[in-house]
């Protein structure tokens, strides 16, 4: 087995070599893989726990070298890439020496953070290694570079779960009545620990009385009618009000003491039904507090979105790191098939989700 | 003499040639002929030479320029880096009025410095403005809670802020739970002199949600006056004893021209007390002195990187400028920048 010699030494090699220079020829690389001698990972299956994390192996990649037919430094870079997005925006490790590379628990989660694996659920991956010549001249080399198999890795990141603050609902419309609870559909929060709260609530009937509870039970603060159908008091005795049956985006400012209702009805709208307004509505179960559509058939590689009301006025799609954002952009489908989609709304802000299966 | 040793005598001639050209370049290193302080060799690769530089963006925004000193401009967390410094200090603000040193802004410094190769110490206020000594008050949004609602609050908002950080690809090398909190901090529930056994509390939840992220994160309990041992006793018995946990010692030390030295000794001898006497780690948080004077502040730098290097173990883990790159700003008189917005001769204590 070849060395693989460092730069320095590489460097010094090629200008000792120059006397021989008309016999080394550098010839297209290929690795020297078998079927039992590839790239490989040391676990292709790998659930994560911050226990310990900076100071357990999560895993080790090893490949084999290449063969350029002559004595010259490798370069080897591992890309890691989430799965479907053909490496095109990898993150890679270089190496000029050696034939591996491990990553700590600490490390390999992180870096799965910034491939926007979401915390929690198993996701996939895919690594290669790709072989470069590179020549200390600069000039480009002769050798094209060459790609490993790949890799692909069933990887869960750890959840980190944040605690927003959050208001509870005490309403004549939800079961038991008059009684803040801490459960999905009762609750708004603030994502930036201000005085700003947001949630979903729905709300059945032709008239719904209700106030927003700064602690699940009656002791804290209670916010109730202000002045107006948009103002809050936090000492008043009246109710909050909401006129007709709605699923609403509720917003609360608790300093302003300001909220305000936007009404909202969910449908999916993408390349799979021309991007349509009105085809596929969801259907919302109160009992589970979600909106689902079944039987939706979706290609993998195109977009959608959810949308709320007929102007797009709200609509989620997804921020950078994969998660449901306001207005975001578009959903990409991961998988070619039929599926039940999902939306959940009711856990209050920073809380939303959705899911395809 | 024999071939061979000849053969042998002369290969060792060029190597013993070497070895005494490179011991001369050494032993010439160390001379300070022209008598200017200079800091010993680098024997601790780790030790942190740091700086706070939170001010940079509302710098950046109002036109500010930054200078190296042969008067070209350049992009000030890279310029740091030239003259020595491998480790930025950025304060955290919850809502701030005006936003900066808010969420957005400091992944924004952060990831800028991460890019940079440069360590980062997080240092939250948990406040909407500056935490000090003399103030600790909560952040508006979080007034109406009470403490257990608070005391969460803490964990999930530490959590919340270094997790957007992760997912910028940014890890922290040390995070401060509270800003000069000689008092405690997160007033008044949080005063210590009321009530160590809530600032306890506080400072470990800010120390749990630190340890989910990445627990190779270490924590710093931080409070000015670093030259004040009977104050650091004081807080650290009382975090001990009411089962607090927290990784380093964290202080200031803010002198004047006539009291440096002494502060320094003062400083050196709370380091080493800190350590006997609690088993952890220490570090110079935030230093400063007339940016008008830069001889006299390369003095104390080059004097207090030394002591802190001295301590043993490698324990004393770095010395951080606050805002060096404060010129023309805001009235502040304690940066490390002259009026054209060049590093004074201060800066060449972080050189080595």
């Amino acid at each position: 087995m070849k060395q693989i010699a460092i730069i320095i030494i590489a460097f010094l090699s090629l200008t000792a070599c120059k006397k021989d220079e008309q016999q080394a020829v550098l010839k297209q690389g290929t690795f020297l893989t078998t079927a039992s001698s590839g790239l490989t990972a040391s676990s292709t299956t790998l659930v994560l726990d911050s226990t310990n994390a900076a100071n357990k192996q999560a895993l080790t990649f090893t490949w084999p070298a290449v063969n350029f037919n002559t004595q010259v430094a490798v370069t080897y870079t591992l890309q890691i890439d989430t799965i479907n997005n053909n490496f095109a925006k990898p993150v890679t490790v270089t190496l000029v020496n050696g034939l591996s590379t491990s990553y700590t628990v600490a490390d390999f989660d992180a870096l799965l953070a910034t491939l926007r694996l979401t915390p929690g659920v198993a996701g996939q991956v895919q690594a290669r290694v790709k072989a470069d010549v590179l020549q200390s001249t600069g000039v480009t080399s002769t050798a094209s570079t060459v790609y490993s198999n790949i890799v692909t890795l069933t990887v869960t990141p750890y959840k980190i779960v944040i605690i927003y603050p959050k208001l509870y609902v005490a309403a004549d419309f939800l079961s038991p009545t008059w009684t803040p609870i801490n459960q999905p559909g009762w609750i708004l929060a603030s994502v930036n620990f201000d005085n700003n709260y947001e949630g979903y609530i729905n709300f059945p009937n032709a008239g719904n009385n209700f106030k927003l509870c700064s602690v699940p039970s009656w002791n804290g603060i209670n916010y109730g009618w202000g002045t107006s159908a948009t103002t809050m008091s936090p000492t008043g005795t009246g109710n909050l009000y909401f006129g007709g049956a709605a699923y609403c985006r509720v917003s609360a400012d608790v300093k302003g003491l300001s909220i305000s209702y936007t009404p909202t009805s969910w449908g999916l709208s993408g390349d799979f039904n021309g991007w349509s307004k009105t085809a596929n509505p969801m259907t919302f179960n109160p009992t589970t507090n979600q909106w689902t559509a079944t039987g939706i058939s979706l290609t993998a590689g195109t977009n959608f979105k959810f949308l709320g009301d007929p102007n797009w006025n709200s609509n989620y799609g997804v921020d950078a790191k994969g998660n449901l954002a306001f207005n975001g952009g578009n959903i990409v489908v991961a998988n070619t098939g039929t599926f039940t989609v999902t939306l959940d709304l009711s856990g209050g802000a920073g809380n939303y989700s959705y899911s395809v299966k | 003499m024999p071939s061979g040793l000849a053969k042998f005598a002369a290969g060792f001639v060029p190597i013993f040639a070497t070895g005494l050209l490179l011991g001369a370049l050494f032993f010439g290193c160390k001379k300070s002929g022209s008598g200017l302080p200079v800091t010993q060799p680098v024997s601790n690769p780790s030790f942190a030479k740091g700086a706070d530089i939170s001010w940079l963006t509302q710098m950046e925004a109002s036109g500010y320029k930054f200078y190296n000193s042969a008067g070209t401009a350049m992009d000030c967390i890279q310029l740091m880096q030239s003259l020595g410094i491998n480790s930025i200090r950025l304060r955290v603000w919850v809502n701030p009025a005006g936003g900066w040193n808010n969420n957005a802004d400091v992944v924004a410094k952060a990831v800028r410095a991460k890019k940079l190769g440069m360590r980062i110490l997080l240092d939250f206020h948990y406040s909407d403005t500056w935490a000090d000594p003399g103030h600790q008050a909560k952040p508006s949004a979080w007034v109406g809670y009470d403490f257990a609602t608070l005391n969460n609050t803490v964990y999930s908002y530490t959590l919340s802020v270094l997790d957007t950080l992760r997912t910028n690809g940014v890890v922290p090398s040390w995070v401060q739970i509270g800003n000069e909190t000689n008092d405690g901090m997160l007033w008044e529930d949080g005063r210590a002199s009321t009530s160590m056994a809530n600032f306890a509390t506080l400072v470990s939840s800010g120390y749990r949600a630190v340890k989910s992220i990445n627990d190779s994160i270490k924590v710093i309990v931080h409070l000015s006056n670093g030259y004040d041992n009977s104050l650091f006793r004081w807080m650290f018995d009382g975090l001990k004893s009411n089962g607090a946990s927290w990784d380093i010692i964290g202080m200031s030390l803010y002198p004047s021209a006539a009291n440096w030295q002494s502060y320094n000794s003062l400083c050196l001898a709370n380091m080493n007390d800190m350590i006997a006497r609690y088993n952890k780690q220490v570090m110079v948080c935030e230093v400063g002195m007339p940016a008008d004077d830069p001889s006299t502040c390369q003095s104390f730098l080059v004097d207090l990187i030394n002591k802190t290097r001295s301590v043993a173990n490698n324990n004393g883990l770095g010395v951080f400028y606050w805002e060096p790159e404060a010129y023309n700003w805001q009235g502040y008189g304690l940066g490390a920048f002259d009026n054209t917005g060049k590093p004074t001769i201060a800066m060449n204590a972080f050189a080595n």
